[in-house]
């Protein structure tokens, strides 16, 4: 069963890495953003079965979109994806209710493999 | 014979060393290649000349700036061997990357964060704290109007104590990049009384 995906990255590189991935295996990018009020509004226009969220945007924190998603559907799945492998951001960023973290850089296999807990089918 | 115990001058470069290499095995992963370290060094940021450490070449270059509480980084590469990570790095979205404005600088600039954070984290483990980069931010022009940039940065603020000079290369497709890593007194200090562990790479 395909993905519906939503790509939260202030970088258009790697949103378009990321949608070019998934496309190629079958899943559908619903939605880009790449700051807190775009991803909760293309959250709530779109509800995407998971979302992939850098943790790093230019004017925001990262946390606090997983945060403020996580408040809207205490259901939502966001996979973390960043460069950063500091094993506290990555505690941090678990117990604020993360469904994984995928650290960059990461190939075509690497995303699928973090996504595909959340195929149904 | 007692060993004499190693300046903090020596326990930096050793935590750079550490963090570099690190660093390039991230380069050489998303550039599929073989990238080594070739030079490391400090130097008092007192006493920094941009042309001292980068030579007066007026060839363009694509630069990025990360910042740090205390400190920040440039990565530069030269125009042939930017324009060569930049196609290999995207592989496998060439077309629409080939559409963005600014191709090289933009995905320079995700290049430059995945590979700068491997480097924080080593600091961010022997200074026990969480040290978050800020966004890259794109500079382009010749390497010592790109470092001027920056050193202006800390300059301003009277606040720049090392400056650690670093060169990568790769015989994979005969290209370098520069790394620039500058560093406060205060940051200074946390970094050479608190050597940690490796931090594994995920």
């Amino acid at each position: 069963m395909p993905l519906r995906i939503m790509v939260v990255d202030d970088s258009p590189v790697s949103r378009i890495l990321i949608t070019e991935m998934v496309r190629e295996a079958g899943h559908q990018v619903v939605a880009e953003a790449d700051s807190l009020k775009g991803a909760l509004e293309a959250y709530q226009a779109n509800k995407p079965d998971v979302v992939t969220l850098d943790l790093a945007l230019a004017n925001e924190d990262g946390r606090a979109i997983l945060t403020a998603l996580r408040n809207l559907d205490r259901q939502a799945r966001v996979v973390v994806i960043s460069g950063n492998s500091q094993s506290k951001v990555i505690d941090e960023i678990t117990a604020a209710g993360a469904a994984g973290y995928l650290i960059k850089p990461f190939d075509q296999d690497d995303l699928l493999r973090a996504l595909s807990r959340f195929s149904t089918g | 014979m007692s060993q004499e115990p190693a300046t903090p001058q020596a326990l930096i470069i050793k935590l750079l060393e550490r963090g570099v290499d690190k660093c390039a095995q991230r380069l050489g992963r998303l550039s599929y290649s073989t990238w080594n370290v070739d030079t490391v060094s400090l130097s008092s940021g007192a006493s920094a000349a941009p042309g001292d450490l980068m030579g007066a070449s007026n060839e363009k270059h694509f630069g990025t700036f990360l910042g740090i509480p205390g400190g920040g980084f440039l990565v530069i590469f030269p125009e042939k061997s930017g324009f060569l990570v930049t196609n290999r790095f995207t592989l496998s979205g060439a077309d629409p990357v080939d559409a963005l404005p600014n191709r090289e600088s933009t995905v320079l600039a995700e290049v430059s964060n995945i590979i700068i954070n491997a480097l924080t984290d080593v600091l961010a483990e022997a200074c026990g704290k969480t040290l978050m980069l800020s966004a890259p931010e794109p500079i382009q022009g010749p390497k010592k109007e790109i470092l001027q940039s920056a050193l202006g940065r800390f300059s301003q603020a009277g606040k720049l104590a090392w400056i650690c000079y670093v060169r990568l290369k790769t015989p994979t497709f005969s290209s370098h990049c520069d790394l620039v890593a500058f560093l406060d007194s205060e940051l200074f200090r946390l970094l050479s009384g608190g050597q940690g562990p490796a931090v594994p790479e995920g």
